[in-house]
């Protein structure tokens, strides 16, 4: 395993150490040894397509025309839509459905000259935790083929602790990003609602999806959003605010000028883990160490998060699925799998209590209430302190299977993530260490830090602080 | 058993609860949540589509300004209260030719609501006008259905009036003034025959005097004229009425007009709100205008029929001309144009020769029928001299006819004034001729 980083690649493309076609071989090769095992890609575009690219990337390359990714390999998850691939959302309805149109993200990434190698696997239409309800099989944790490796972007955090991929998009809705980031041990971000454009990506919960990506470091990861974010006049909810050159400002953190709350309500014994309080806690002290102030802070009804959640979601859920009837494309709605289905029923119950002339009188108009007052909580806190932390899971990975009986327990492993989805603010996850389960098993820890909306350099800094990527190292594929 | 029914005591017995829902096609130059061109007639089935108003997966709808601005101007015309806020939601149903599975409308925050319309001094009340996207059409032809998504997205603004209209009649007269605003502000060609506009009836029938509104009420769609309207109108309240006198509350559907016959036909049970499972579309962000936006936009308003009748019968412009003239707006405005160019061309008088022309010369421009108007009303000046000298020979040819008025028989002038006529062969001022006869006459 080579375990290079984007920041690496791009210095040995430049100098000429190594070719785009010799890296997308070595990716490629390495897909066909290792996913067997973990599942984690859905379609490989074809062998000889990847190559030409990659062989005209070189010709590119040594013309002196280089841009921002020129020949660099990535992976989307494939609730992407890229022009000419099959693009399921890991479900069996859109089994045999071609993308005809790029996603604004992966235009601007194919724009500055990326690769694409493949689709990677997912829960159906990104319901779910842990990747299980893919209809194309779970993903395995890289860390232990046992393990889930956390959902629903279960395929892009595995590739790239796996090293299938330098880098790969994702998209988080209340925690899809973030919680697969942590349980394998890599960089995830979910930007600020409305920094990058959900354009052509197939909807999930349109007032909380959020694109974003995975690398290997903080650094991969602020040059990849540099890139994607921005404003995008195919979607109305882009913001206009400017986008500053993440990956050039890392460095500009003095770590004594930083402000950081602990939520309080998120450290609690009775809903986290000792051994994730424990990894999170330490991390905590060394940026105390480094200089930072750490300040306690709570949060009114922020707890309340998970349950205004699912409602909203369910809600936008059943009105987004509603478009997929095999008409035009794609099977019937026979072919949902039973998350879909549950979701559909429950947000068709949620808007089924529409009366004319009572608009504000809806129990979705009355969440978005909600939504707004936790938002000026919020916006409080953030008075107080630079960056919020927070663990990510309130347990370390869990074993593929466990819970898949039980939604409930399933849906709470959302719990940290999806309050902060509702509010939009964004979040990044690094990984901090490894600790060790009751069963012996040595699995990653990550750190959720969470900012004002449009903090995404701030989080970056802070990330770049906290991030062990070498702990990728230690995962043993054999 | 087929019960018989009396016609004229139904109509003395029970009353009609009328209102209409209007559609109307902006002819913007793109659709309203994509940038495919908006028009689409005549043209190659699904050609003017694109992810958006296919309903692909991961397009989203992006809100056409212009539509916007043009449906708070109809709502301005039809004296609506503009909402600042206004907000989009998703109305869901099921059907082939909707291709997302919900419409995005204007649920809870309308461009306009509250608004009337005056037809012949009465107000019909205008409860709601809002902004919408159009569906696709369904072709069924050899024994297969088929889906043309070019009209899929089109703006479309639908005004919903009160159930405020007393007969057929009144409610012709208000469809062809909106008709008319419509074509007045440009927005639309309101073509009834191609759809473009839209005419669907909202019926039920009480008895006399109830004030109450009933608890059922009958849509009906596939009108393609102002006549078919009251039609259909006529042939519901018979049928609801025949209904009614059995005890029968009328079911709540759609139904749909058949020219042919003149009768109406279910067609499906009508959804109520709830059905809908209206959500406000979290893919675009609600729309605030400030006053001074909203001032801007009805500022630029061109001049209404309404307006320009009441500006009409002002300038004492008989009733039927200038209503002749608001409906005929290329002629209206080139005799605007005349009227304050020509001075002295009496108004009233051109108005009416103009409602009179008839269908055959309308092609004409208003300066050649100004032309014909004047060659027709304007009358020659004979000079003195000429007078003087036709009414001598007139006089000398009809020695009997002078005899008589010298004899006191004061009408022989007339037949004096024939005669003069009848020589010269034109149009003159009569006046100064008759003077001239009785001036030679009593000589």
């Amino acid at each position: 395993m080579q375990n290079w980083d984007l920041k690496t690649i791009l210095a040995k493309l430049d100098k000429g150490e190594i070719s785009s076609t010799e890296l997308v071989q070595y990716y490629l090769d390495r897909i066909k040894k290792t996913d067997v095992k973990l599942n984690s890609f859905i379609s490989l575009r074809p062998k000889e397509e990847i190559l030409k690219e990659a062989k005209e990337a070189d010709k590119q390359r040594a013309s002196g025309k280089v841009r921002k990714l020129t020949g660099v390999p990535i992976g989307l998850k494939d609730n992407f839509l890229a022009e000419g691939t099959r693009t399921t959302a890991a479900s069996k309805v859109l089994d045999n459905f071609v993308a005809p149109y790029d996603a604004t993200a992966v235009a601007r990434l194919k724009n500055e000259g990326a690769i694409i190698i493949g689709k990677l696997n997912m829960d159906a239409w990104a319901h779910g935790s842990s990747g299980e309800n893919s209809d194309y099989g779970p993903t395995r944790n890289p860390w232990h083929l046992d393990y889930t490796p956390g959902g629903s972007s279960s395929g892009p955090a595995t590739a790239i602790a796996a090293d299938l991929v330098p880098i790969a998009t994702g998209t988080d809705t209340g925690g899809s990003i973030r919680l697969p980031a942590a349980f394998t041990g890599v960089v995830g971000i979910k930007p600020t609602y409305g920094r990058v454009s959900r354009y052509g990506t197939v909807a999930m919960a349109s007032s909380t999806d959020s694109i974003g990506h995975f690398s290997k470091t903080v650094w991969d990861n602020a040059y990849i959003l540099s890139i994607t974010a921005g404003h995008d006049k195919y979607d109305a909810t882009t913001s206009k605010v400017e986008v500053p050159p993440y990956h050039e400002l890392l460095d500009k953190l003095d770590p004594k000028d930083l402000k950081v709350g602990i939520v309080k309500e998120f450290f609690d014994e009775n809903i986290i883990d000792s051994v994730v309080l424990a990894k999170t806690e330490q991390a905590i002290k060394e940026l105390e160490k480094k200089g930072a102030t750490i300040k306690t802070v709570s949060i009114k009804n922020i707890e309340r998060g998970l349950e205004l959640y699912y409602i909203l979601m369910s809600a936008e859920v059943a009105s987004n699925l509603a478009r997929y009837d095999g008409i035009r494309y794609g099977n019937d709605r026979t072919y949902f799998g039973q998350e879909a289905k549950r979701r559909i029923m429950l947000g068709t119950y949620v808007l089924s209590d529409v009366i004319p002339g009572k608009g504000l009188e809806t129990t979705y108009a009355k969440v978005a209430m909600a939504r707004g007052y936790l938002q000026q909580e919020f916006k409080k806190a953030f008075k107080e302190v630079d960056v919020l932390l927070t663990p990510v899971s309130p347990t370390l990975p869990f074993k593929l299977g466990s819970k898949t009986g039980d939604p409930l327990q399933m849906y709470m492993s959302d719990l940290l993530t999806v309050t902060f989805s509702i509010v939009g603010v964004p979040g990044l996850v690094v990984p901090i260490g490894t600790a060790t389960n009751k069963e012996n098993v040595k699995l990653p820890v990550g750190i959720q830090i969470i900012g004002p909306n449009f903090s995404e350099t701030l989080l970056y800094q802070v990330g770049k602080l906290l991030e062990k990527p070498e702990i990728l190292n230690e995962i043993n594929l054999t | 058993m087929t019960a018989v029914f009396d016609v004229k005591k139904l109509k003395e017995k029970y009353e009609l609860v009328l209102g209409f829902e209007v559609h109307v096609e902006l002819r913007t130059q793109s659709k309203m949540f994509c940038e495919c061109p908006a028009w689409h007639f005549e043209v190659e089935p699904n050609t003017n589509v694109c992810p958006v108003c296919l309903g692909l997966p991961g397009a989203l709808p992006v809100p056409n300004k212009q539509a916007l601005e043009w449906t708070i101007l109809l709502a301005s015309a039809l004296n609506c209260k503009i909402n600042k806020y206004q907000q989009f939601d998703r109305k869901h149903y099921f059907y082939p030719d909707l291709p997302k599975g919900y419409q995005i409308t204007q649920f809870y925050f309308p461009a306009g609501e509250h608004g009337y319309l005056e037809i012949d001094g009465e107000k019909i009340r205008i409860r709601r006008v809002h902004l919408e996207e159009d569906t696709g059409k369904l072709i069924h032809k050899d024994g297969v259905s088929m889906v043309n998504f070019n009209r899929s997205g089109v703006p479309l603004i639908e005004i919903v009036t009160e159930p405020d209209f007393k007969t057929p009649e009144q409610a012709k007269a208000f469809l062809k003034m909106l008709h008319l605003i419509v074509r007045y502000l440009g927005i639309s060609d309101a073509d009834l025959e191609k759809g473009s506009m839209r005419l669907e009836p909202n019926i039920s029938v009480r008895l006399k005097g109830e004030t109450k509104l009933p608890d059922y009420k009958v849509e009906v769609k596939n009108i393609n004229s102002f006549n078919f309207a009251v039609k259909a109108i006529e042939y519901e309240f018979i049928r609801q009425a025949k209904l009614l006198e059995q005890g029968i509350t009328p079911e709540q559907e759609t139904r749909g007009f058949d020219p042919a016959s003149g009768k109406t036909r279910a067609q499906r049970r009508k959804e109520v709100a709830t059905d809908y499972r209206y959500l406000p579309d979290p893919d675009i962000p609600p729309i605030k205008f400030t006053d001074e936006e909203i001032s801007k936009i009805i500022a630029d308003r061109p001049e209404l029929p309404y307006e320009r009748l009441v500006r009409y019968l002002n300038m004492r412009i008989r009733k039927d001309a200038a209503m002749f003239l608001i409906f005929n707006k290329q002629i209206a405005d080139g005799f605007d144009k005349l009227i304050s160019k020509e001075k002295g061309l009496d108004a009233n008088k051109f108005a009416v020769f103009l409602s009179n022309v008839p269908e055959t010369k309308r092609n004409k421009s208003v300066e050649e029928l100004l032309a014909e108007f004047k060659a027709k009303t304007q009358k020659d000046t004979l000079d003195k001299a000429t007078v003087t000298k036709l009414v001598a020979e007139v006089m000398a040819e009809n020695p009997k006819a002078v005899d008589d008025y010298k004899k006191g028989k004061q009408n022989a002038i007339q037949f004096l004034l024939g005669q003069f006529m009848r020589k010269i062969r034109r149009r003159v001022e009569v006046g100064p001729i008759v003077e001239e006869f009785r001036k030679q006459l009593s000589k």
